[in-house]
């Protein structure tokens, strides 16, 4: 029986393209992504599209090989299911399947009948959201890897990110102040490096690398976040502003058809997205059970490396980060620098361009991750004028390769991409480029505001503190600051102030 | 046979007039109490017989008639007792109306005769409109405040009825108990031990010193966040000595709260010191508030009215009772609804209120700090944001470590910061408004002008967007308190307005998470 007469013809309009049947077809109820893989697989959307409104049997036939998960099943099944669609059932799962597939091609068929393409597709093209489907120039090649490779991309902002280098930064939701401050500086330092960082929007772990990102100063590639539900459902909640801060600089996207609701069974799929696009996967906090740790099962099969961040052997968050250490799936990532090596080599081995920096320069400010006596002497030698500076300028790139050397004596190819970067391919990403450059040529003007700078430790310090060691009165120092805040010398942290 | 004597009870924070008639006729003997009497007023019956009768007065065995009139309002309390007595005693002939012309009566009779004190004197007395007023011997230092009536007393009911009957003189008032300490302190002439606590005593603490001292003089609402053993408590307990002393109109509502609650005068207040509050995190929404099934007694808000209502722990306390604070900190009155009645309580209060940053205090701090994220999270939202907007100073308060402890000097004392509180606020009165907090939204550019580099500063910020449009209002309001501080007279400069920023710095920490705001 056709169903042309119900309105059909109107549902096939010539002009669209035959990526706008793909996205009807995904945006039908109860259609996963392993559905949609098996219906169009070799065939135009078009076509599928148009055996679906005449009722073909041979479609049942195809999902029915899937064994197909409803949204009713736990995540980890439905996991599950989506990677080992093909997987011979017993007769009766067979049958229970076949009775399924129908029944979804019957809704199917009274929904697409009813939802005319065009309209879908225009909704899309109006709301700002691109589709990139297998095959088109545009689609992430790394994707191809997948183990099952996603049919759709939706993508809201920028995908060009998405290209090398890529690292990807994972980890518990429920993140330690540890966790985020380390997530916080991977993201900031990466992005300085002209790095690609990639993660998932949720809370914790991912968030702060996410905000990591955008706080870089000289940043040259924008955040990239791969979600579980639509591209237009904000989720959590309370990254709705972090949410569109990645919209502006960089690039969201998913494998669900927009206005998809986040459900559970959505993010172990999101998590091999990111695994897939990651030419280097760092965990940073994870429960033994988590999340992140499907990314890395993921990246594992992938061939992607993984760089674990140790933490507290007596905390909850770090029982997963160190188990995966301990039983040798992941190298140990303590600061950046272990992350870039890592990346160099991969990025030689798949003839990739190293279009980062791996330069250690005496500006390398020790970060949060150090311990609070580092920051003090920093300060110090900060201090003590413009030849100190320069003279700690000129040692440390030693003292950085052979640091290096200690750890990654087995890829000395790797160390030796750092000098000739700084002397040549990458002019922005060198010791002149970024926030020490600038913090030379604005600097305090006045005496006041000098004293006031240097109260200000490179840990949260907060006014009360400022006053007592400048002596000054805090209206004066409340000025100041400000002031010092406009120049980016320092900026808050909480109640606090921190020095940049 | 009939009798009928003034007096009053008690609803709320006022007084209201009751005429007790007492009827005894012929009939079966009995006593009965109409009008609206509650448990403790019906009562009454019992002790007033046996107080005459100990007395060695008679008791008419004849049926007695108590009407409180006007009948619709409900009395409560036992205040009632004494006028009831004093009725059947006229009605059966005992005394003379005369006697009694122009006289009003309050108190509670004990069954041996003695008058005893009840919750309110004040306000009933003021209540009551006669000419002379006898008060239970206690009570005689809270009836004196009114300043109207006549006040006499007595120690119990036997010589009372020999005075009134003029065998014996009336008892000298200046002897009743605690009267004439009280009355010295009112004169100003407390004793030194009673002072609240110096500020010269805290060392360091330039932003706590500087936002107290701002909300003293500008009359806003402060929030303190600290660690455990910071300081904030210490702080707080010195905010009354540099509040303005209050005047006589304040002195005599404040007491005239405190006696309606029951409570004893307080001895600093009459001396002119703004009282000071500080419920327990347990307190029930009732007990903060106000109200009650009897005589709807004043909660703690109104306790604290002209004066500090201090809450510690305040992310401790249960978020209703927090919420109900928003409306009398917008009006500076609380009303309480109840079937029966519905009364308006004074509420005016600065409200000072301190918390640690997190559940185990140390505030997201790095290596000391055991939380997680999402228990910081709650944490914060402990308050809900139109409370926390209800603060025009929020602050963070640190203790210091050794080397900054040892390396400061006494800060100034309460009465040099207390001078400057008090010009500050004559400023604030010659612009027409109470003070700086209450300054109008629509009217702060014509109050509170900002010079141009205050507008710079400000404008920045807003379109930072770390302020927002009612926190710029807030900012501004305490900028003016600033300049008023400094005896600046013209447009608030910018080092106000950033000071003003930085006395609020808390609210970043407390909206925007740690340092990854």
């Amino acid at each position: 029986m056709r169903v042309e007469s119900t309105g059909g013809s109107s549902n096939c309009e010539e002009d669209l393209p035959d990526v706008a049947y793909a996205v009807a077809l995904a945006a039908l109820g109860e259609m996963t992504p392993a559905r949609l893989r098996v219906l169009l697989e070799g065939h135009p959307a078009r076509e599928v599209y148009e055996q679906l409104l005449g009722g073909d049997p041979a479609l049942g036939e195809r999902l029915a090989r899937l064994g197909g998960p409803t949204r009713s099943e736990s995540a980890q099944t439905a996991l599950d299911m989506e990677l080992s669609w093909g997987a011979s059932g017993s007769l009766g799962a067979m049958e229970r399947a076949r009775a399924q597939a129908q029944a979804s091609l019957r809704m199917w068929r009274l929904e697409a009948a009813r939802t005319p393409v065009a309209r879908g597709w225009q909704e899309l093209r109006a709301g700002g959201i691109d589709v990139v489907r297998r095959g088109d120039a545009a689609y992430p090649a790394r994707l191809l890897r997948a183990r099952q490779v996603p049919e759709l991309l939706y993508v809201r902002g920028r995908l060009d990110e998405a290209s090398a280098p890529c690292v990807g930064i994972v980890g518990t939701r429920r993140a330690t102040h540890y966790g985020l401050e380390v997530a916080f500086g991977f993201g900031r330092e990466l992005a300085e490096r002209g790095v690609a960082v990639v993660s998932g929007l949720a809370r914790g772990i991912d968030a702060a690398a996410h905000r990591g990102v955008l706080a870089a100063t000289a940043r040259r590639k924008g955040p990239l976040a791969v979600v579980g539900g639509g591209v237009d459902v904000v989720y959590p909640r309370e990254n709705r502003r972090l949410w569109e801060e990645v919209l502006e600089t960089g690039g969201v996207l998913s494998e669900a058809p927009p206005g998809a609701p986040p459900e559970s069974w959505r993010f172990p799929l999101r998590n091999r997205i990111i695994a897939a696009l990651s030419q280097v996967l760092v965990v940073v906090e994870s429960s033994r059970q988590g999340g992140a740790i499907h990314t890395v099962l993921a990246a594992d099969a992938y061939g992607v490396p993984v760089l674990a961040v140790p933490g507290s052997v007596r905390s909850p968050q770090s029982e997963g980060t160190n188990a995966i250490i301990q039983e040798g799936g992941a190298g140990v990532a303590l600061d950046v620098h272990d992350v870039l090596a890592v990346l160099s080599m991969v990025c030689e081995e798949d003839g990739t361009p190293v279009s980062f920096s791996q330069a250690r320069s005496a500006d390398d400010r020790p970060r949060p991750v150090s311990s609070s006596w580092r920051l003090r002497s920093g300060q110090r030698r900060d201090a003590g004028g413009p030849e100190a500076a320069a003279k700690a300028r000129t040692t440390a790139p030693a003292a950085a390769v052979s640091r290096s050397t200690g750890r990654h004596g087995g890829t000395p190819q790797a160390l030796e991409l750092g000098p000739s970067l700084m002397a040549g391919t990458s002019p922005s990403a060198s010791t002149h480029g970024g926030r020490p450059a600038r913090a030379e040529a604005i600097a305090p003007t006045t005496p006041v505001e000098r004293a006031v700078l240097e109260a200000v430790d490179y840990t949260a310090t907060l006014i009360d503190l400022v006053c007592l060691r400048t002596r000054l009165d805090l209206g004066i120092v409340a000025l100041a600051i400000d002031h010092l805040e406009e120049l980016r010398l320092v900026r808050s942290e909480g109640a606090a102030w921190v020095r940049t | 046979m009939i009798a009928a004597v003034p007096s009053a009870t008690l609803l709320g924070v006022e007084g209201r007039r009751i005429l007790v008639e007492v009827h005894v006729s012929n009939g079966l003997p009995g006593f009965t109490i109409v009008g609206l009497p509650d448990t403790a007023c019906r009562e009454a019956r019992d002790r007033v017989r046996a107080a005459l009768l100990s007395s060695g007065l008679s008791w008419p065995m004849r049926r007695v008639t108590v009407n409180l009139a006007p009948s619709g309002i409900r009395k409560a309390g036992a205040g009632l007792d004494l006028p009831i007595a004093i009725g059947v005693l006229v009605a059966t002939g005992e005394l003379e109306a005369a006697s009694i012309a122009g006289c009003g009566f309050v108190g509670e009779l004990g069954l041996d005769g003695t008058l005893r004190s009840v919750p309110g004197v004040l306000p009933i007395v003021a209540a009551v409109g006669t000419e002379a007023v006898v008060v239970p011997w206690g009570a005689v230092h809270e009836a004196h405040l009114v300043g109207g009536p006549l006040v006499r007393t007595a120690r119990s009911l036997g010589e009372l009825v020999e005075a009134l009957n003029g065998r014996a003189p009336w008892p000298d008032v200046a002897e009743a108990d605690g009267f004439g300490r009280r009355r010295a302190a009112l004169h100003g002439a407390g004793s030194l031990d009673e002072r609240p606590p110096d500020l010269a005593d805290i060392r360091g603490q330039v932003v706590g010193r500087r936002a107290l001292e701002v909300a003293a003089a500008g009359g806003h609402h402060l929030l303190m966040s600290g660690p455990p053993g910071s300081g904030k408590t210490m702080l707080a307990a010195r905010i009354t000595g540099i509040l303005p002393p209050l005047d006589r109109s304040a002195v005599i509502e404040t007491c005239r709260i405190h006696s309606s609650a029951g409570l004893p005068l307080p001895e600093r207040t009459l001396g002119g010191e703004p009282p000071f509050r500080a419920p327990h995190h347990s307190v029930s929404a009732v007990a903060l508030l106000g109200g009650g099934t009897a005589y709807l007694r004043p909660g703690e808000i109104s306790l604290a009215t002209n004066g500090v209502l201090f809450l510690d722990e305040i992310a401790e306390f249960p978020g209703t009772v927090l919420d109900a604070l928003r409306q009398p900190l917008e009006e500076g009155v609380v009303r309480i609804a109840r079937a029966r009645a519905t009364v308006t309580l004074p509420a005016a209060f600065l409200l000072v209120a301190a918390m640690n940053p997190c559940p185990c205090g140390q505030g997201g701090r790095r290596l000391a700090c055991e939380c997680s994220d999402a228990q910081l999270d709650r944490y914060a939202r402990r308050l809900s944001g139109p409370l926390l907007d209800r603060f025009d100073l929020h602050i963070a308060v640190e203790g210091l470590g050794a080397s900054e402890l040892f390396g400061t000097v006494p800060g100034e004392s309460s009465a040099t910061v207390a001078a400057r509180v008090a010009a500050a606020r004559e400023i604030a009165r010659g612009r027409g408004v109470s003070c700086n907090a209450a300054i109008p939204a629509h009217r702060l550019d014509e109050l509170a002008p900002l010079d141009p580099k205050a507008t710079a500063l400000l404008r920045r910020r807003v379109s930072q967007s770390s302020l927002s449009a009612r926190g710029l209002d807030r900012v501004r309001r305490v900028a003016r308190t600033l300049a008023d501080l400094g005896q600046v007279e013209g447009p608030v400069p910018a080092e106000a307005a950033a000071t003003a920023l930085e006395l609020r710095a808390g609210r970043r920490a407390i909206l925007g998470g740690r340092w990854v705001a």
